[in-house]
């Protein structure tokens, strides 16, 4: 039955280009949905999975995006490689900030978390290279192998493509053992050492992976949008994926999809007015917190059982 | 080093400073009766500028516009605590706190909406030259905001010590449970503190327009700010919130003088992720909060 | 005085008091006794409004307050000192005795702190000192005192001489007593049952949410299995 959902949902998204290939701007915010949904799913790791916050999160889309952005621009090198790297390196900044979650909790953590995530928007800032105040422009579209992913199609393709691995890693990972742990020291971080995990490794793998998601996020974003700069990926970003977490469903792959979904099509129901959305969707983020803390994805899912058990009835 | 320019730097460091102190005075003041972070404290005093900023626009005189919205910034913390965050109770503070990342969203969006994202000019609240004594050269907006950042700490003092809701205040921070045993409703008590808060931002907003100007994003940086002098004061020590205002104001303007002015920000956000990591308890909190 | 009907408390899904019926008269002090985990501190917080019993009744002087705000409860002369002392450390004493009058809205509060100062003259000896820095005895003195300081018609003790000193628990005890001579009601929750029914009027024995016995002290200092469970001979 699951399964069966998956499969019709994975087959829209799949076909969804072909029915709207006559409106590429709409497949434009699509693979936005998507590109924000890795981004989520990394977040989901850290807070869901491993229940430690992080305000800093939109740092290591900075980092992915400007370290594949530079790579690719200065150094010349193969988007795919860069990829790579930039991924490696946005999960090593990942473990670093990983250590100060070892030492602090709560709100201790989310004030470092926000520091660190504005310290490296301060250091593209005065990073000559990185262009400064105004960021990098004309950031060539993702090739692979000669193919370029030029088009809005194509690169809606690309996006699904790493969607589907994120999901893929972190199904995984809620079904390995590693999961099990951190789910374990996100209920009790006191009962879990006490029956003999080790939280501060899990603390750094969640750490490690959730920012790796974010840095793949980033380069995605950085290939896609074309044009990066550095207060873009500021606090304000970093509450919005949290938004983004908790609205959909935080804990659940599922949600981080829907919420990313909400969080892009939003704007376009209310005639695009940012300041109007970023009231709806903070106010979607309160209410959550105070009604429905299982978030979109709960709610969907109350509506599915209800719906089921009348049918049977 | 020439001590005329250092003591220029000290007296006009104070002045932002004092505002720093003033946003985190507030952010402090809540942590310690809820246990909970506003990250909407600036924004709160954001918002609350605006409004001034209408009113100006009203043509009513700004003394004037001053103390109506230092009393509607009282009362918009009320609002926030009365209509929203009542329904939380017995929820976790962190659900407390990501409720005010939603505020942030929310406030900004809000201002955005009605006043639109661009800058707006505001007015300092004592015009005309700076003054001159002895060598030292003060801005008359320093001078207000060093005034009223006094005037507002002696008043704060006094409600905590002197009054019978500053007193209940401490109580309901310390032991809620025993608060309420003695008859204490600790609702009325943490309106009256996210309304004090609210003042705070509201003031906090007021001076800090005219010297960084009005816009949406304005109190981001200075709540950043706010947050680094919080830490480096213990997060829940009041005299600690408002020294590591003064102090952090003289260190910029130190740093940014003799070394570099794009060491400016990087610097509170060293001193955050240090103070945190090596002493949480900051230089003057005595006690890490209860819980571990 | 009081009167409890019938009373059931429930945590969540689990009910910890399964419909006990307990009065108190004027002037008496009344002991409850029971084992950890009997339900008594439970019963306290219920007479106080701190947690909401799920059915029964609670009556003081005449009026059901069972579904009422624990600041309506106060105000109405019910004061519950708490187990664990919970005087507040950061305040001076004189502040920890100024809260206790919260309620109370007339002139006399300086005059009473100047009372409780005479009656406890180790308070006033400590006045401007941080509650935090009491022995336990002088901090569950201060809690006593800062409960007289509402006026209370009935006073909720909780355990008044948990992990005390003999000497002190003595004195703590005496207090009590003289409680009773100024006019003061006094529900007593013990784990020291033979000093608490030594002064007590009446007494109930409270085991896993129900009273399994009730009589005056004397008739529950001669029961046997008082004896054998709760004064260890």
């Amino acid at each position: 039955m699951k399964n069966k959902t998956n499969l019709t949902i994975l087959l829209i998204a799949l076909a969804l280009p072909l029915v709207l290939y006559s409106k590429p701007a709409f497949v434009g915010y699509l693979t936005l949905a998507g590109i924000m949904a890795i981004s989520a799913l990394g977040l989901n790791i850290i807070l869901g999975y491993s229940g430690q916050i992080s305000l800093g999160h939109a740092a290591f889309m900075a980092i992915g995006a400007y370290s594949s952005a530079i790579l690719t621009m200065q150094f010349h090198i193969p988007f795919i490689l860069a990829l790579i790297v930039s991924v490696l390196i946005a999960a090593f900044v990942g473990i670093l900030v990983g250590f100060p979650s070892l030492r602090l909790s709560g709100f201790y953590l989310a004030i470092v978390t926000m520091a660190l995530g504005e310290a490296v928007v301060s250091i593209f800032k005065n990073w000559k290279l990185a262009g400064g105040n105004f960021g990098i422009r004309n950031i060539p579209p993702p090739s692979i192998l000669g193919f370029v992913f030029s088009g809005e199609i194509s690169k809606y393709y690309l996006v699904l493509f790493f969607l589907l691995l994120s999901v893929y890693i972190s199904n995984n990972l809620v079904r390995s053992n590693t999961g099990r742990a951190m789910r374990a020291l996100r209920d009790s971080e006191i009962a879990a050492q006490s029956v003999g995990v080790n939280v501060a490794k899990y603390k750094i793998i969640a750490f490690s992976l959730g920012s790796a998601l974010g840095g793949l996020s980033g380069v995605l974003y950085a290939h896609t949008v074309t044009y990066i700069h550095p207060t873009a990926f500021g606090i304000g970003l970093s509450i919005e994926i949290l938004a983004i977490v908790m609205v959909g469903g935080v804990g659940t792959i599922a949600g981080q999809i829907i919420g990313s979904l909400f969080w892009v099509i939003l704007p376009l129901f209310i005639g695009n007015v940012e300041t109007l959305s970023s009231v709806i969707f903070g106010a979607a983020l309160i209410i959550v917190v105070l009604l429905y803390p299982r978030g979109l994805v709960g709610i969907l899912n109350a509506g599915a059982l209800r719906k089921f058990s009348k049918r049977r009835r | 080093m020439n001590t005329l320019i250092l003591s220029n730097l000290i007296v006009s460091g104070l002045g932002t400073g004092a505002i720093y102190a003033i946003v985190a005075l507030g952010i402090v003041f809540i942590f310690r009766t809820m246990e909970a972070v506003n990250f909407a404290e600036g924004d709160m005093g954001m918002f609350m500028t605006f409004v001034a900023f209408s009113l100006i626009c009203l043509k009513i005189p700004y003394p004037l516009v001053f103390i109506i919205v230092v009393a509607l910034s009282f009362l918009f913390g009320v609002l926030v605590e009365k209509g929203i965050l009542q329904f939380i109770k017995g929820m976790s503070p962190m659900a407390i706190t990501i409720v005010t990342l939603g505020f942030v969203m929310v406030f900004q969006g809000l201002a955005g909406f009605i006043w639109g994202t661009d800058t707006k000019p505001f007015p300092p609240l004592w015009k005309g030259p700076p003054i001159k004594a002895h060598g030292i050269i003060l801005g008359r907006q320093d001078v207000v905001t060093l005034i009223t950042a006094f005037v507002i700490f002696i008043i704060f003092v006094l409600l905590l010590k002197k009054t019978k809701i500053g007193i209940a205040v401490r109580a309901v921070s310390e032991d809620r449970y025993a608060a309420l045993l003695m008859g204490v409703r600790v609702s009325t008590i943490f309106a009256f503190v996210w309304g004090f808060s609210g003042l705070l931002a509201g003031l906090g907003g007021m001076l800090a327009a005219p010297r960084f100007s009005l816009d949406v994003n304005m109190m981001t940086t200075i709540q950043l700010e706010a947050f680094t002098a919080a830490v480096l004061g213990g997060f829940s020590s009041i005299p600690g919130a408002i020294f590591g205002g003064l102090t952090l104001g003289v260190l910029e303007n130190l740093i940014s003088f003799y070394v570099s002015s794009s060491l400016k920000e990087p610097i509170s956000l060293i001193i955050i992720v240090v103070v945190l990591l090596v002493s949480p308890n900051g230089l003057f909190g005595k006690k890490m909060n209860k819980k571990v | 005085m009081l009167l409890l009907e019938n009373l059931h408390v429930s945590y969540g899904p689990i009910e910890v008091i399964h419909g006990i019926n307990i009065e108190v008269k004027k002037g008496e002090i009344v002991s409850l006794l029971g084992s950890n985990g009997a339900g008594k501190t439970t019963t306290l917080k219920a007479i106080s409004g701190v947690v909401k019993p799920t059915s029964g009744k609670i009556i003081f002087n005449g009026e059901d307050i069972s579904r009422k705000e624990p600041s309506y409860i106060v105000s109405k002369g019910i004061i519950h000192v708490p187990e664990g002392r919970h005087i507040f450390p950061g305040l001076t004493v004189r502040e920890n005795l100024l809260l206790g009058a919260y309620m109370r809205v007339d002139k006399e509060i300086r005059k009473d702190i100047e009372k409780i100062f005479k009656y406890f003259p180790i308070l006033e000896e400590r006045k401007n000192q941080l509650a935090g820095t009491l022995s336990g005895g002088e901090q569950q003195i201060l809690a006593i005192g800062r409960g007289l300081m509402a006026k209370p018609k009935l006073l909720l003790l909780d355990e008044p001489s948990l992990g005390l000193a003999p000497k002190i628990v003595s004195e703590i005890f005496s207090i009590i007593e003289n409680l009773k001579k100024e006019g003061i009601t006094v529900l007593l929750v013990e784990q020291n049952a033979r000093k608490a029914l030594k002064i007590s009027d009446r007494g109930y024995v409270l085991v896993t949410g129900n009273i399994l016995l009730q009589g005056t002290s004397k008739e529950l200092q001669n029961d046997e299995n008082v004896k054998k469970l709760y004064l260890g001979r």
